[in-house]
């Protein structure tokens, strides 16, 4: 009887602690109580007061799906990253997704498991991620940071530097925010012009492809010509690098960027409108949006487009890319994936630039944007957060001359020396870098440039010489002077939709409809007549939520003013 | 005799003030067993039924379950309005249908056959190997079929194409998801389902057969008249949990065998709760879908229990 109590008890002893650890597990906070989590209250700046920093971890996210491809393999230890602790004394854990953004962000938000500090993107505060962070940011979730950006004169250079007027006014300083800021740009130009960073969203075919097909890239800029190429691809019996037959055109991970293949349909757009018969039209009504579709469902029809361009995930994709897979590919360069991989072991199949493709003005369709950024990868912190001074010191350090030179130089003497006031690579350094990109992650010098910096551009602070440049750089750079930037100086017709009085009503009309997922069934619809009527229908329901009318009163109100751009 | 009149003495019948927690004393050991599967249900299930507050609740993330402001039955009246609500439904039933019709008599055909098989070693290696697939993640069967039902690496094109055929979309084509999703479920679920059949088929009492045999039944004669007739409550109970969750077509494999090709009939309630509200941050919206089903299901299992019990005498309660 004894034994048996015994074995009752020992049962228990086990079962309560498993079961509460198990509690404790599902119960995350997002680092937040991290045993060496100190905690401060918000008028303690640590440095400032003492010669030693004071110690503190905080979390951070990446919340980009692929987000953690820049983390360095020592989080912790890396040389960039004890630098900044012994300036900072700011030790950061960070973890990243492979899923959706928004799908994240409302978990997060809705679970109350916010990171200390979240990177996330931030395109626009009436639609997807933006969306959500601004309800979280309205619903107490983020931290008001107000108070706090006179102390940080670098972080505040961030909320004020490089974002586009009409952006600032009506999305990150919206009234209903009440005058608090919850959000630090990144990523953002310093102000001028040359520093709005160039992403080279375009068309890539492999080279040797081409080669063999005896087509000149910059010969193909319309959507005809880029329909024969794909078929010619189709019946060239071209292989990957395991032998087998190539898909002659694809995206990245989930349709990205499928855009890039009707790009003959688009113009230098900045707002929702387009100006059609010399009338406004809201853009899912536009009639262009009907041969979009139907010429995307001959790319699919007739076996040019991968059929799991929609369903691919970031791995699969990047499988395709990496294995030459892809005769044509709509999206970035992407040379960071590619110069170790594809283009290491098989050269000739580098993929080159086609065209550029000309829109339907027979301009090249390029990247558009106003002296500012409108939306932008943004840092916000927990409301939460035990010690918003750690975590805005260390932003704020590595947004200052000497962080940005840590972040994208490393250490002086062993990475880098400065020449005439400016950072050169040490040779040797520069050739394993170059050799290996890898190296240059795990020394702590990819994390902090894509999701920590803004109000900055390092080619226009550190303008690099030809001999500097690494065989990929210069190729970016001519993808780039072949795709200028359009700068468009206007306030996007966007904003002039909340002034009109049925606004809400129509948001939440159309809150959640997703015009995409409509316009993929379309593609993949049994006949063309099937396809048209689910964008017809996807189209009612955008004119049952008032667009028509929303649309008048654009116009209008457009009509008041001269700054307007569509 | 002593013997038994010593056990006689360790069992005493308790008496009626204390009869319920002497015999949850005496079976103490019995319900420590259930304690860890009482208190997950606890835990997990209905701790956070508390939750479903949340449909009825214009949802803060700053004022929490409780304290958001009501909004009544504002989503359940939006979701009978969507414009999805129909072809969502359809789905869901259809698929749920589908897999009772085929996936339900599955494991009992298979207990049939495997009971029919006399050599034990046989019939050993056989359940295993279809109780193996049971245990194997949605996530792994899928990424499987993706990879070999490919258009581009797929093991079943490469085939047809070597045989001068067109390579086929296969988790792309509406008209085969119904199909995919069929045969992927039962080939996963059969040797599992088939256990609880192959236990009670092992209760039958083998002299009824004998007696069967004496009077000249065959195969067959027996199969209907002596095994299946045996086989009826527990097909009946079976069938009776089967229909109460007719609106739970499978979430994870559904979700994970979705294409943008194949939206049109792989949209089930589940993947738009998913939707609606992991994705678009419609919480409270999200959760009413997730209490109509519920309340479905429920009014389902009522109404299948009594007409079992009317028809045939089996039943839950």
């Amino acid at each position: 009887m004894r034994k048996t109590r015994l074995k009752g008890s020992i049962g228990l002893a086990v079962a309560i602690p498993v079961l509460a650890l198990s509690m404790t597990a599902c119960s995350g906070n997002g680092g937040n109580n991290e045993p060496n989590a100190t905690a401060g209250n918000a008028t303690n700046t640590g440095q400032k007061e003492t010669d030693a920093p004071k110690q503190v971890t905080l979390s951070f996210l990446s919340a980009w799906n692929g987000g953690g491809a820049g983390f360095p393999q020592d989080q912790v230890n890396n040389p960039v990253a004890k630098a900044i602790r012994e300036k900072t004394g700011v030790t950061l854990k960070m973890e990243s997704i492979t899923t959706s953004e928004v799908e994240k962000l409302n978990t997060m938000f809705a679970s109350g498991t916010v990171p200390d500090i979240v990177n996330a993107p931030y395109w626009s505060t009436t639609g997807g991620e933006g969306q959500v962070i601004k309800k979280a940011a309205l619903e107490g979730q983020l931290l008001d940071l107000t108070p706090y950006l006179d102390k940080y004169p670098n972080v505040k250079r961030l909320v004020t530097t490089g974002i586009a007027k009409d952006f600032a006014e009506f999305d990150m300083n919206s009234p209903d925010l009440e005058g608090k800021q919850y959000i630090i740009p990144t990523e953002t130009p310093d102000g001028s012009i040359e520093s709005i960073h160039n992403w080279n969203y375009g068309l890539f075919a492999r080279g040797d492809i081409l080669k063999a097909l005896n087509v000149n890239a910059a010969d193909i800029d319309t959507q005809e010509e880029l329909y024969d190429l794909l078929e010619k691809i189709k019946n060239g019996n071209f292989k990957d690098i395991s032998g087998k037959p190539v898909i002659p055109a694809g995206t990245m991970h989930n349709g990205w960027d499928s855009s890039q293949f009707t790009k003959g349909w688009t113009g230098y757009n900045i707002s929702d409108f387009r100006e059609e018969d010399g009338k406004l039209t809201f853009w899912a009504l536009s009639k262009d949006e009907e041969d979009k579709m139907l010429y995307m469902r001959k790319l699919i029809k007739d076996g040019l487009f991968d059929l799991e361009a929609f369903s691919n995930t970031d791995t699969t994709a990047k499988e395709k890319l990496t294995t030459g897979k892809l005769a044509v590919f709509g999206a970035q360069p992407l040379l960071l994936d590619l110069q170790k991989t594809l283009y290491k072991t098989n050269p000739e199949m580098q993929y080159e630039l086609l065209g550029p493709m000309k829109n339907k003005n027979g301009e090249i369709a390029t990247q558009v944007e106003k002296p500012g950024r409108s939306g932008f990868p943004a840092i916000f912190l927990s409301a939460k957060i035990k010690d918003p001074d750690a975590a805005l010191r260390y932003l704020d350090f590595v947004n200052s001359d000497e962080g940005r030179l840590l972040a994208y130089w490393g250490i002086e003497g062993k990475n880098y020396t400065m020449v005439d006031g400016k950072p050169q690579w040490i040779p040797d350094v520069k050739k394993q870098f170059d050799e290996n990109p890898d190296l240059k992650r795990d020394e702590g010098l990819n994390f902090l440039p894509g999701r920590f910096i803004g109000a900055f551009s390092d080619t226009v602070t550190w303008p690099k010489t030809d001999d500097q440049k690494t065989q990929w750089d210069k190729l970016e750079e001519s993808f780039s002077a072949k795709m200028p930037i359009k700068i468009i100086d206007k306030v996007s017709a966007t904003y002039l939709e909340r002034e009109w009085p049925k606004y809400q009503q129509y948001r939440d009309k159309i809150g959640g409809f997703d015009f995409n997922a409509e316009l993929q069934k379309a593609y993949f619809a049994k006949s063309d007549e099937e396809a048209l009527k689910i964008l017809h229908n996807a189209q009612e329901k955008f004119k049952d939520a008032g667009v028509e009318e929303m649309t008048e009163f654009v116009a209008q109100k457009a009509a008041e003013r001269d700054d307007i751009g569509y | 005799m002593i013997v038994n009149e010593a056990k006689v003495e360790v069992m005493p019948i308790p008496k009626k003030k204390s009869q319920t927690w002497s015999r949850v004393w005496s079976f103490r050991h019995a319900y420590l067993f259930m304690l860890p599967a009482v208190i997950w249900y606890l835990v997990f299930s209905y701790y956070p039924m508390y939750g479903v507050l949340i449909a009825f609740k214009d949802f803060k993330y700053n004022l929490g379950i409780m304290g958001s402001p009501w909004e009544g039955l504002r989503y359940f009246k939006q979701f009978l309005n969507d414009s999805s609500f129909y072809s969502v439904l359809k789905n869901t039933l259809s698929i749920s249908g589908l897999k009772l019709l085929f996936g339900f008599p599955a494991p009992l055909v298979l207990a049939l056959m495997l009971n029919a098989v006399m050599r034990s070693k046989i019939k050993r290696i056989f359940q295993t190997i279809s109780y193996l697939p049971h245990f194997v993640s949605w996530v792994v069967v899928v990424t499987l079929m993706q990879k070999i039902l490919s258009p581009n690496v797929g093991l079943v094109n490469d085939i047809r194409e070597k045989m001068g055929l067109d390579s086929i979309f296969f988790m792309g084509m509406p008209s085969l998801f119904y199909p995919l999703v069929i045969t992927s479920d039962i080939w996963k679920g059969i040797g599992w389902g088939s256990i609880i059949y192959l236990a009670a088929l092992t209760n039958i009492d083998p002299h009824l057969y004998e007696a069967a045999e004496m009077d000249g039944a065959g195969r067959w004669s027996k199969l209907f008249k002596i095994t299946l007739p045996t086989l009826v409550p527990t097909i009946g109970i079976l069938l009776i949990f089967s229909l109460s969750g007719i609106l739970n077509a499978g979430f994870d494999q559904i979700w994970l065998m979705q294409t943008p090709a194949t939206l049109s009939v792989s949209e089930i309630l589940d993947t738009y709760v998913l939707k609606t509200g992991i994705q678009q941050g419609q919480f409270a919206y999200s959760t009413a879908i997730g209490l109509f089903k519920s309340a479905i299901s429920l009014i389902l299992i009522i109404t299948v229990n009594k007409i079992a019990k009317k028809v045939s005498d089996v039943s839950l309660w």
